[in-house]
């Protein structure tokens, strides 16, 4: 994300360096607590809490996304942007119903990915549409 | 939609970033614009008549607006 950086403001560069670390935040949440679920036996108590604490930097994503669109005065970036996470949310939807179908041949579990795919996705798509308008 | 940003712009010498610092836009807005992949909103649209101290009907243009060859020589025969 960070080559399509050049000419933005003070206001989207520091939201896009808050949405990338709570992102990637996201990520190493699911990676740490999926790692610890696979290793250790947990109470259901434990599941729960965990369940609820992977799911708290997505809401900060969530919550980030919303107070940039709504602050973004450059409506061609604010549609790029919203283009580019309807393309990461229908990606990680089409990834997460395949997977869900086949993910038992699978000699490794792939565990949640959905995170995963919608952050790149949605990176690759704005990052391609900011290029081809250059 | 059809625009006339580029004439207009490029009547008073100003590049896109230039365009784009008084509209207080990115340069790939006035880009997109211009190149006609993106319509503004109606208060940009005010902006940019504003600026060029015209009427938006004098930016943009609605294609609709704009008659076909076979429309107009079918008008032109009428008049006749």
């Amino acid at each position: 994300m960070h080559t399509c950086i050049k000419g933005f403001n003070a206001f989207q560069l520091r939201s896009i360096r808050l949405i990338e670390i709570v992102m990637g935040l996201t990520v190493a949440t699911q990676i740490i607590l999926q790692a610890i679920l696979e290793r250790h036996n947990v109470s259901i108590a434990a599941h729960y809490g965990m369940g609820a604490l992977a799911v708290v930097p997505v809401i900060a994503s969530m919550i980030l996304i919303a107070r940039y669109l709504s602050g973004e005065k450059d409506e061609y970036l604010r549609n790029l942007v919203v283009q580019s996470i309807l393309w990461g949310f229908g990606l990680a939807l089409i990834v997460d119903i395949f997977l869900s179908f086949v993910d038992h041949h699978f000699f490794l579990p792939i565990g949640n990915i959905n995170m995963d795919v919608f952050i790149l996705t949605s990176s690759i798509t704005l990052e391609f549409k900011i290029q081809r308008n250059q | 939609m059809k625009n006339r940003l580029r004439v207009l712009r490029a009547e008073r010498e100003w590049s896109q970033a230039e365009l784009a610092q008084k509209l207080e836009v990115s340069r790939q807005s006035v880009n997109a614009i211009e190149t006609g992949k993106f319509d503004p909103s109606l208060p940009l649209a005010f902006r940019i008549a504003r600026l060029f101290e015209t009427t938006i009907e004098v930016v943009f243009l609605d294609v609709s607006d704009i008659p076909s060859p076979i429309q107009s020589n079918h008008s032109t025969k009428e008049f006749e």
